[in-house]
């Protein structure tokens, strides 16, 4: 199975400010990958780079096996931040819009998908809600029949009625020609159910990625008597994220193959969890490695 | 057709609570052998979940041999469990639908009920299970 | 992509139909009157004549001929000179369509490209199936066809409309004159709209761009009518034997540009009646044609320059 987004050392930079800091990444074809990181991380940029709106200052990004750009755009769908659609157009325009830029476009899709979900073809875009011109801007791009679907926080202003309707679209898409997904938020808990993958960016780098499947059987909490001092414990390889209070110290570890210390009381991780353990570990690690 | 309901706050893995589901269905009569459980791809919107949860849910049901997957045509109830006819079942339910009118007219919030029931439960049910 | 331009930019055309409309039923209303006049006061005829008899006679110094010509010249002269007073609008209204080309560059050039960005829908625009390449040139290429059609029409109305007066003032290499006749106004159009599309790329912001179109467009234009025009073609030195009072009419009669002048010593200031050889440095009227061919190359070349700017900045730059 070949991966549908690679990226190599991919950097880009503004000035003094790193977007994107040497990230290094593999995405499977067919995965759901939420991808999640505060403001600023360096989420936008990335999807950017993956469809050729944005030309990396270093590093590799391939998607579909190709350069970001004309050659892949016809397998790529898109879904900008805040979903910009022309203003004064019926969906019905934008469908005609997108048929005319597009090769392969199923423009009977988009007409027989948006009336089900609610939203009319003959009214502008600006007569619409929020949740409304969301529907439109990913039928847009599932129309164009994608192998890799980006959206870049697409959830944001919807309300969660809104939300549930989105998801159930795309989940609807995704089920039918096992596209590979990625779908950016600041917020995990919104795409919990619907991804099976887990890419944390924070300040352009690559916290983690991995299956969210394989995270939550690999990551623990271990609560247990204060003190900064640690030394090895039994059964963890890494401790990820520690809160130290007087009396007692919260650990986010991920485990290795051996047994637990017992004397540690231990609770099931959540990814929410998981994404602000690793998000913190970052802040207290030193930049290093920057060529 | 069987609609799912999911809880996000329960703690229980999503594929477990659509097993869970499905096997009360089966359980209660709603869903007998030979009845076709929603495609994956009908449940996976529907709920707004992945996909893969929902096959991972429906293949734990055909290893407990209470589904069959049959290719190209859909999933299919082949189990049952052995329980009191559906008659019976209703007159239960009924005579319980009964008590907890009875329980609200006398006054009892929804909460004190609840917490009747299930005190009432732990003690017959531990009672039963330890008999 | 045809039916993508047509779409975004149908508004801008019916307007810029309408705007003909308008203009069409003004010109027509005010022109024929103009036309009228013209013909009945028999300037079409007395002018030509007038301007050969004023060269044959103040060249030979034909004194029975000078009284003969004085005459039809001074009858002539009274005819057009009232003629120019009564219609002295159509240099006023000139004046303020030499900006029109200028508006076609901030209403139609600037939005093209930064309406899209400031939207940010060119993440939508620029993500579909067709290259940035191809989306720029249609786009450009589509408007600036339709622009051309209107300027063409607008050319057409407005040379019909200014022919009378012009040809009675004799003043086509006039400032301001140049500019509203012939095909000058072309390149300036064209020139505008791809000074509007190339800072709307630039800029992203629909406001700054057209306000930099309008400043750069009037300082280039500025800089092209002042310093440049007077140097396309090396002047001719031409000396005549002529009262140099008289010297303006005969610019005024032949349409020739003077550009300086030496007086005879002989002639004292103020004195009248004095003949005597007079040098002029000038590009003559039938140069007309070549220097409005060259004004228009110039811009057309520059507009050309700046739509290939506009192509590479989209490209490479916007990313």
């Amino acid at each position: 199975m070949s991966d549908a987004l690679v990226a190599e050392g991919l950097t880009k930079r503004y000035r003094r400010t790193f977007a994107l800091d040497h990230c290094s990444l593999a995405i499977p074809e067919g995965a759901i990958v939420a991808l999640v990181g505060p403001n600023g991380a360096g989420k936008s940029t990335l999807l950017h780079c993956a469809t050729g709106l944005t030309r990396p200052s270093g590093g590799v990004v391939r998607v579909l096996g190709g350069e970001p750009g004309d050659r892949t755009l016809p397998g790529v769908g898109f879904l900008a931040q805040d979903a910009p659609l022309y203003r004064d157009f019926t969906a019905d325009e934008l469908l005609t819009m997108g048929n005319g830029l597009n090769r392969d476009f199923d423009v009977a899709f988009g007409r027989e998908r948006l009336p089900k979900v609610g939203v009319p073809l003959d009214r502008r875009i600006a007569q619409l809600s929020g949740g409304q011109r969301a529907q439109v801007a990913l039928c847009l791009a599932l129309a164009k029949r994608p192998r890799l679907l980006l959206l870049d926080e697409p959830l944001a202003s919807l309300d969660p009625l809104a939300r549930r309707e989105f998801l159930s679209t795309m989940v609807d898409a995704v089920a039918e020609t096992a596209m590979t997904v990625v779908l950016s938020s600041h917020l995990v808990t919104d795409l919990e159910r619907v991804c099976d993958h887990l890419l944390v960016l924070h300040a352009g780098r690559v916290q983690v990625f991995a299956e969210t499947d394989q995270l939550l059987a690999t990551h623990k909490i271990l609560i247990g008597p204060g003190g900064p001092r640690r030394e090895r414990i039994a059964g963890v390889d890494d401790v990820v994220h520690a809160t130290d209070a007087q009396r007692q110290s919260t650990l986010l570890v991920r485990l290795n193959a051996q047994a637990l210390e017992p004397s540690w009381e231990q609770r099931a991780v959540t990814l929410e969890d998981l994404v602000l353990a690793y998000l913190a570990a970052n802040v207290e690690t030193p930049p290093d490695n920057r060529t | 057709m069987l609609a799912f309901h999911l809880s996000s706050t329960s703690g229980v893995p999503t594929y477990v609570q659509i097993v869970d589901q499905v096997r009360q269905a089966i359980r209660l009569r709603r869903l007998e052998p030979g009845d076709r459980l929603p495609t994956v791809r009908e449940v996976a919107s529907a709920l707004a979940i992945n996909p893969n949860t929902v096959l991972k849910a429906y293949r734990e049901l055909e290893h407990e041999r209470l589904v069959e997957g049959r290719h190209g045509q859909g999933t299919y109830v082949v189990g049952s469990f052995a329980g009191p006819s559906p008659g019976t079942l209703d007159g239960l339910r009924a005579r319980l639908e009964t008590w907890v009118d009875r329980a609200l007219a006398a006054g009892l919030s929804p909460e004190h009920i609840r917490a009747v029931v299930d005190t009432t439960l732990h003690r017959l049910l531990d009672v039963e299970e330890s008999a | 992509m045809t039916w993508l331009v047509w779409r975004q930019h149908r508004k801008q055309l019916l307007f810029g139909v309408v705007a003909l409309l308008v203009l069409g039923v003004f010109f027509v209303g005010t022109g024929g009157p103009i036309h009228d006049r013209f013909e009945r006061l028999g300037l079409p005829d007395c002018l030509p004549q007038t301007i050969d008899a004023t060269v044959v006679a103040e060249l030979f110094g034909d004194a029975a001929s000078v009284d003969d010509a004085t005459a039809a010249i001074t009858r002539c002269a009274q005819t057009a000179r009232a003629f120019l007073s009564d219609y002295q609008i159509v240099f006023e209204v000139g004046g303020l369509l030499l900006f029109l080309p200028m508006l076609a560059g901030m209403f139609w050039g600037a939005p093209l490209v930064a309406r899209e960005l400031e939207h940010g829908t060119h993440r939508l625009v620029w993500t579909q199936g067709t290259s940035r390449l191809r989306w720029a040139a249609t786009k450009i290429g589509l408007v600036s066809a339709a622009v051309l059609v209107m300027t063409a029409v607008f050319a057409g109305m407005l040379t019909w409309w200014i022919t009378p007066v012009i040809q009675t003032s004799g003043q086509r290499f006039d400032f301001g004159v140049f500019d509203i006749h012939g095909i000058v106004v072309f390149g300036y159009t064209i020139f505008a709209l791809a000074l509007g599309v190339f800072a709307g790329a630039v800029t992203g912001r629909l406001l700054t761009a057209m306000a930099t179109t309008a400043v750069a467009f009037l300082a280039t234009r500025l800089v092209v009518m002042l310093a440049a025009r007077p140097n396309f073609l090396p002047t001719e030195t031409v000396s005549v034997r002529l009262d140099p009072a008289r010297a303006e009419r005969w610019n005024l009669l032949h349409g020739d540009w003077i550009l300086s002048r030496q007086d005879p010593p002989g002639c004292a200031k103020g004195a009248t009646d004095c003949v005597d050889t007079l040098t002029m440095q000038i590009h003559p009227a039938h140069h007309f044609w070549t220097f409005q061919a060259i004004e228009t190359a110039i811009f057309v070349a520059l507009a050309i320059c700046l739509v290939l700017a506009t192509i590479y900045w989209i490209r490479r730059r916007i990313a």
